[in-house]
């Protein structure tokens, strides 16, 4: 990783006579920004504390506000309008292409494959230019609220959207032979991910690389999931180009979601109409999304006010950071990098929390 | 414009670092450098969280390299700005700024303006 530096993680190996290491961890809780402290104790509203939810992650900030609002939502019993059902969705899709277009930029430059990643980085642009469309920002989208949507989004940009993201895809399509046969000549067989009962912690791109068909999207459907049926992508060498292929696929996979989603947005409202408590809420709530990297999943108590009391968050690099360490065990240490990058750990959701 | 650019991030959501990624891309002539020692320009970004503290004051301490905050963290901490002080203030890193580019985060494209503006000013002579 570019940002391999020692105030975001530390990777701690221990290596034999030959190179070849032994024992790694991870280490990486020093940009702790104690984001669920900071909503109990100062953004207990949560129509605020979805602005610093948002700033937990610079790359799955809208999955973050996804699980925070949907978890609110069912505590409070509120139901979403269905256009902010599928922009909502849109915004995850499109945030997935976003940020595994970003890690296979970071692997790709690893790797030493400058090509690779100047295309990537340019499927990176154009899916950053549609966001901005529709959003109105390249980053923090800011497109979710408490109860739906936090404003509409132009007709106009949603009809481009589709033109474009029919386009990346097929130029998506287009890099996976090529890709493949570049990163594998490092990384085929490096850093292989598996468990011995075939079980792997949580959900992922990087356990979707070993073997595991697991996706939230799928076992525990949320917003338009249900209803729209997609194939997951599923590898099972477990090693590092296995996990940069499945991100590939997982790219292609989002551009024609995403391009489902845009051919019939409903018209209508953006914001439920009533966003109190509703007679029977029970205040208590959960939501897992099926973030760019894994489970994302938020766990809010509310307060009989709609206040946030209790606030737990769990990151998908949780399950990664088990990952790695145990594939690096037997990796050469002038290869470590290659593995680490090959996870895409967050360590902004890993430490922020 | 300076060519060695080193980023050291104090606690950010990595937006600020995804944006500095794609500043290389649009400003082929930049290079991001691990160590302090080579940098030409240094970046903050982050809330300056308390275990990034003791590495901010060393940056701050280094003659003749222009420091620039990025992004709204970097430059007051955000949101994150606490009402008593207790995590420390960024605002205390700016004896030691040029520059700062706001925005959550600021575009690549801000950023490039913001060096381009340093490299018309030639060295910079704060301590």
């Amino acid at each position: 990783m570019r940002f391999e530096v020692p105030e975001v993680y530390r990777l701690v190996v221990q290596a034999d006579g030959d190179g070849v290491i032994r024992e790694a961890r991870v280490e990486g809780e020093f940009v702790s920004r104690q984001i669920g402290t900071l909503v109990k104790t100062r953004y207990a509203d949560p129509h605020k504390a979805l602005y610093v939810v948002e700033r937990l992650c610079g790359a799955c900030s809208h999955a973050h506000t996804l699980a925070f609002a949907g978890a609110v939502e069912r505590a409070l019993g509120i139901r979403i309008p269905a256009r902010a059902e599928a922009i909502r969705t849109l915004g995850a899709e499109l945030e997935r292409i976003q940020s595994h277009a970003f890690s296979l930029s970071e692997i790709t430059t690893a790797a030493r494959c400058q090509d690779l990643e100047r295309s990537l980085w340019g499927a990176w642009q154009e899916v950053t230019a549609i966001l901005v469309e529709i959003s109105g920002s390249r980053i923090h989208y800011g497109l979710n609220g408490i109860g739906g949507l936090a404003r509409d989004v132009p007709s106009a940009a949603l009809r481009r959207a589709r033109s474009v993201l029919a386009s990346l895809r097929r130029s998506v399509q287009a890099l996976r032979g090529g890709f493949e046969r570049e990163l594998g000549k490092s990384l085929a067989g490096l850093g292989v991910w598996s468990s011995r009962d075939g079980d792997l912690p949580g959900t992922g791109p990087n356990q979707r690389a070993s073997g595991s068909s697991r996706d939230i999207r799928r076992e525990e459907p949320y917003l338009l999931y249900e209803e729209l049926p997609f194939d997951v992508p599923v590898r099972e060498e477990g090693d590092s180009l296995a996990r940069a292929c499945v991100r590939l696929e997982e790219m292609i996979q989002s551009c024609g979601l995403a391009e489902r989603i845009l051919a019939s947005v409903p018209a209508g409202a953006i914001q439920a109409e009533r966003v109190d408590p509703v007679p029977d809420a029970t205040f208590v709530g959960r939501m897992s999304v099926e973030a760019p990297r894994g489970c994302d999943r938020h766990d809010v108590t509310m307060t009989r006010e709609g206040e946030v009391k209790e606030f737990a968050i769990r990151v998908p690099t949780e399950d990664s950071i088990v990952g790695v360490a145990s594939a690096l065990i037997g990796v050469r240490e002038a290869d470590a990098r290659l593995v680490v990058a090959s996870f895409d750990l967050c360590m902004s959701c890993f430490g922020g929390t | 414009m300076p060519v060695n650019v080193r980023v050291i991030n104090l606690g950010s959501c990595n937006g600020c670092e995804l944006e500095l990624l794609d500043l290389l891309h649009v400003e082929p002539g930049l290079r991001l450098c691990e160590r302090d020692e080579e940098a030409d320009v240094v970046l903050l970004t982050g809330v300056l969280t308390e275990d990034n503290r003791a590495r901010a004051e060393r940056v701050r301490r280094r003659p003749g390299v222009p420091v620039v905050r990025v992004g709204s963290c970097g430059v007051s901490q955000g949101l994150f700005l606490p009402p008593d002080g207790a995590l420390g203030r960024v605002a205390d890193l700016g004896r030691g700024a040029t520059r700062a580019v706001v925005g959550c985060p600021p575009a690549s494209r801000e950023i490039a303006a913001v060096l381009r503006d340093l490299g018309k000013e030639g060295p910079c002579d704060h301590a």
